[in-house]
């Protein structure tokens, strides 16, 4: 009988574009990228911050660059981002039954809707607040 | 058995991998008689009976309940007793083995890492105190019950595994299977083992290394929904966490 | 080819076997002992089992109850002293169950809850929705996991039990992922491999079920007691064979014909439904011989009707049996029948052991379906199997630890040769073999032989073609060739030994069955209808020798209940 049976088993090495065999998959890294552009909009604002410590004509040089076409755009495609990431956020907050009624999660649509209730008014607040007397 | 008078055919590409021929998995295609009440199973089978008898994977109670038989079937883990060939839509039929898992033969892989995992999570009943036998068993609502029905109907087919695809990065993540198996006893009214299992699961390549891909919870055959599960015991491991640092002398 | 020595070698991995390590572990953490299955622990058939597990546990209950519908459902062929020893440990048995964290079903009170079944006078099945045998071993496997004595040798396939001078000195097996043959050394040895429904070819059995550790016992001298009775389930579904279980009717569910008639009430009608299995089978048999049935694709079959049970009763009780209804037989039972018919499921035949679970081979223990004690006679009652499994799966366990505590080492030359011959005919022979016949086309015209033989109702006539027919397929096996030639995770070659045992097996069953010339609970003989305690209130005890089968008998134990007429 053959002494040399033990075989090494196979492993397989994936592949770089692994993520999109599935649209699970693909939402979940543009899912994981929005964390990055929620972050750099946290630096934008920083940005803005020390702008506006650096006296008026500081502020307004950081205005015109702020209104520019570029930053536009890229303001609208971290919009885009940020909000991926807060419905994806959302949607997963039905996951972890942090209370029981009678014995059995609330139904998700309840959890979720009442987060996004809760967005969506304090967004409304923050607004009325930054532009008081709209 | 309903047999046919015209005989369809059908196609299948099997990933083979025989070590005593080649360093590299292969591809093979059968074509094999169909009948719409096929799974995939009996499509292995007959290829095994009647085309080629070395075609090797596992399979036993074909009622998917004993977990043996997940495969990738058109790119996705599945339970090959559990799939009608007609619910297919690509031909030929890509048949390959569980992802994530080094490939022993054929479709057989190697599941040794996921048993150690299992055992690690500490899955079963731990007490302080034990109730004799003779006074009979603890009390368990059905409420109390439904805390951790959902988490004890796992089969360990690891198709979680396959879909996970940071277990496809790390092997040495705990995975899905292992942590869901951790809050069943973590539900389970009857367990006082919590501060032990959470040491065990709540570390780098625990519960901590989960992003919530939630693939797993997709491709589970049983509703288990391991995903949920993780998450569940991330915020039981934080509460904890920040009970001990809040009130380091209240009782564990 | 290695040594590995162990106090106790548990051979199969389910109910009886993970319940005999975990019993034998705890009697001393210094036995060594190993669990062999072909499989992961979690694979074995125990899984599928679906309806529940019988233990005496309310005030409206006692043992004489239980003990006295299993022996009425046995047919008087059980052994009374196992039986009154039985039902009075599995209340326990159910108990430490729980404590280990099965999730038994429960009532409102938090009580362990019980629901009826076949044959029972009274609710004692404790159940765990409809998946009692998946929730009881996973709960076995995983509180093995405690155990750091326990070893286990996952897909591990055995081939054969070493003996010398009478005893047992240990198992040889193939480790699958490497392809060696080892010799595993042994004191004791518990034969927990189950039953042996391959044989057949519509059965709810799963792949494993090959009847590997009864043709192991019998080959090392252990006699294989009453093969001749086999249980064919009421409602399996057509095609598939898949198991629908008792529960079902437990839970209240119907039987009804083409003509939308609850039939049983022209055959048991005071349990109609939750008749015994066997009295069940055949009424079925007879409505469909006589015109009753539906016709379907895969053959005749009556209808289960669970839609009075109405779609809340059906999803908390009878989840499985809604899931397993839509998935193979493309129906909804909330609103539909679900199709129905006899298949093979059981077999109360098995390797010889008495109360102690010895099979009286010095060293060698069984339980589980491999085994028979006899509790469950000619008929098995549902649910009482799982308990069996708990009680002498515990049984064997400790009684194999007591035996190897007793003896000396066992010393490694007797093992070493013995090995040396089986690798000598698995390695050198079989593998090597070309041959002419096919491994699929022999199995499959067992299997059919068995279905068409040795069925539900046998004659004289068809018995002798069967077991002619058996024997010349038994022939043919020496000539079935094995094309995959590597060692390495070779399945064909494990087939090609698990259809070496079923070929024992099956003709072991069929040949019981001719010598007994009555009817008793699941035996029917067309030729012999009656039951007959005057000649045949015995067990058949077959053994074999190296020119075949060799009969003998064994008293049946009476202890409270004299044998009477059985109605229900």
């Amino acid at each position: 009988m053959a002494t040399e049976t033990v075989r090494k088993p196979y492993v397989r090495h994936r592949s770089p574009w692994w993520w999109t065999k599935n649209p699970r998959y693909v939402l979940f890294q543009f899912r994981e990228l929005s964390g990055a552009f929620a972050v750099l909009y946290a630096f934008l604002v920083l940005w803005q911050l020390w702008a506006l410590r650096g006296g008026e004509e500081s502020y307004y040089a950081f205005l015109v660059f702020w209104y520019s076409r570029p930053m536009m755009i890229l303001n609208a495609i971290i919009l885009g981002f940020v909000v991926l990431h807060a419905v994806t956020w959302f949607a997963l907050t039905a996951k972890v039954p942090l209370v029981r009624i009678r014995g059995r999660p609330p139904p998700a649509p309840l959890v979720i809707g009442a987060n996004v209730a809760i967005w969506i008014a304090v967004s409304v607040l923050i607004v009325k607040l930054l532009y008081r007397g709209f | 058995m309903a047999e046919h008078a015209t005989t369809k055919t059908i196609k299948l590409r099997i990933g083979r991998y025989r070590p005593e021929r080649s360093d590299e998995p292969f591809y093979q295609e059968f074509t094999l008689p169909y009948r719409d009440d096929m799974v995939v199973l009996d499509a292995l089978n007959y290829i095994k009976d009647h085309i080629d008898p070395t075609l090797t994977y596992r399979w036993s109670c074909r009622m998917g309940i004993c977990g043996s038989c997940g495969a990738n079937v058109d790119g996705t883990p599945r339970l090959t007793c559990a799939l009608y060939l007609k619910d297919l839509k690509k031909r030929p039929v890509l048949i390959e083995p569980l992802e994530n898992f080094a490939i022993l033969k054929d479709l057989v892989v190697d599941i040794e890492p996921f048993m150690a995992k299992l055992e690690s999570v500490k899955p079963y009943i731990m007490r302080q105190d034990e109730r004799p036998i003779e006074r009979g068993e603890y009390r368990q609502t059905p409420e109390e019950l439904e805390l951790y029905r959902q988490q004890s109907q796992c089969i360990n087919c690891m198709l979680c595994y396959a879909a996970c695809p940071v277990y496809g990065h790390e092997e040495k993540f705990l995975g899905p299977a292992a942590l869901a198996l951790a809050l069943r006893y973590e539900m389970d009214t009857r367990d006082q083992g919590s501060a032990e299992r959470l040491a065990a699961i709540a570390t780098e390549h625990g519960i901590w290394q989960c992003t919530f891909v939630g693939e797993c919870s997709v491709v589970c055959p049983k509703n288990v929904d391991p995903a949920g599960a993780i998450q569940q015991l991330k915020v039981r491991a934080a509460n904890r966490l920040m009970k001990a640092m809040l009130l380091p002398l209240a009782p564990r | 080819m290695d040594r590995l020595a162990y106090d106790i070698v548990i051979v199969g991995g389910g109910a009886a076997g993970l319940r005999a390590a975990i019993a034998a572990a705890e009697i001393s953490r210094s036995l060594r002992i190993a669990v062999v299955s072909k499989v992961y622990p979690m694979r074995s058939h125990t899984v599928s089992a679906e309806g529940g597990t019988a233990a005496v546990l309310r005030d409206y209950d006692s043992f004489d109850s239980h003990g006295f519908d299993t022996v009425k459902g046995g047919d008087y062929l059980a052994d009374q002293d196992a039986v009154e020893f039985f039902v009075r440990r599995a209340p326990g048995e159910v108990v430490q169950m729980e404590h280990w964290g099965c999730p038994w079903s429960r009532e409102a009170d938090g009580r362990v809850a019980v629901r009826a079944f076949g044959g029972m006078t009274v609710k004692r099945t404790v159940f765990a929705a409809d998946k009692v045998g998946f929730h009881m071993l996973h709960t076995l496997f995983q509180t093995s996991l405690r155990y750091e004595n326990i070893e286990r040798l996952d897909e591990w396939f055995v081939t054969q039990i070493l003996t010398e001078g009478g005893k047992v000195v240990g198992v040889s097996a193939i480790e699958l992922r490497t392809g060696l043959l080892h010799a595993i050394v042994a004191k004791a040895i518990v034969i927990a491999t189950g039953g042996a429904g391959r044989v057949y070819e519509f059965t709810t059995n799963g792949a494993i079920k090959t009847g590997d550790g009864m043709a192991l016992a019998n080959r090392a001298g252990a006699p294989l007691k009453d093969m001749e009775f086999l249980q064919f389930h009421p409602t399996c579904l057509p095609g598939t064979g898949i198991l629908i279980t008792e529960a079902a009717r437990g839970e209240g569910g119907y039987l009804i014909n083409n003509k939308g008639d609850r039939f049983l009430k022209k055959y048991v009608p005071e349990k109609m439904e939750l008749g015994p299995r066997d009295i069940l089978s055949r009424s079925i048999l007879q409505e469909i011989r006589e015109g009753r049935g539906f016709q379907g694709p895969y053959g005749p079959y009556v209808g289960l009707d669970l839609r009075h049970l109405g779609e809340d009763v059906i999803s908390k009780k009878l989840p499985m049996v809604r899931e397993l209804a839509e998935e193979y037989a493309g129906i909804d039972p909330v609103h539909e029948l679900v199709p129905v018919r006899p298949g093979q499921h059981y077999i109360m035949g098995g390797v010889h052991t008495d109360i102690t679970a010895s099979t009286g081979t010095p060293g060698l223990f069984a339980a589980g379906e491999a085994a028979c004690v006899s509790i469950n006679g000619a008929n098995r009652l549902g649910s009482n199997s799982l308990s069996e499994c708990l009680v002498f799966g515990a049984e064997a366990g400790r009684s194999a630890a007591a035996y190897a505590i007793s003896q000396p080492a066992v010393g490694s030359n007797p093992v070493s040769a013995l090995v040396k011959a089986e690798e000598t005919r698995i390695f050198g022979g079989l593998l090597k073999r070309e041959g002419g016949e096919s491994l699929a086309e022999v199995r499959k015209e067992m299997q059919h032989t068995m279905d068409e033989h040795v069925g539900i109702y046998r004659t004289g006539d068809t018995l002798e073609k069967g077991l002619a027919h058996l024997r010349e397929l038994r022939r043919r096996w020496d000539k079935v060739g094995v094309r995959d030639k590597d060692p390495f995770f070779n399945t064909e070659l494990t087939a090609t030994l698990e259809l070496d045992f079923m070929l024992d097996v099956a003709e072991t069953i069929a040949n019981a069955a001719l010598l007994r010339r009555e009817s008793r609970g699941a035996h029917s003989r067309t030729d012999y209808p009656k039951r007959d305690d005057t000649n045949y209130l015995h067990h058949s005890q077959a053994y074999r020798t190296p020119t075949g089968l060799r009969f003998d008998k064994l008293a049946v134990k009476v202890t409270k209940w004299q044998p009477a007429a059985r109605v229900y």
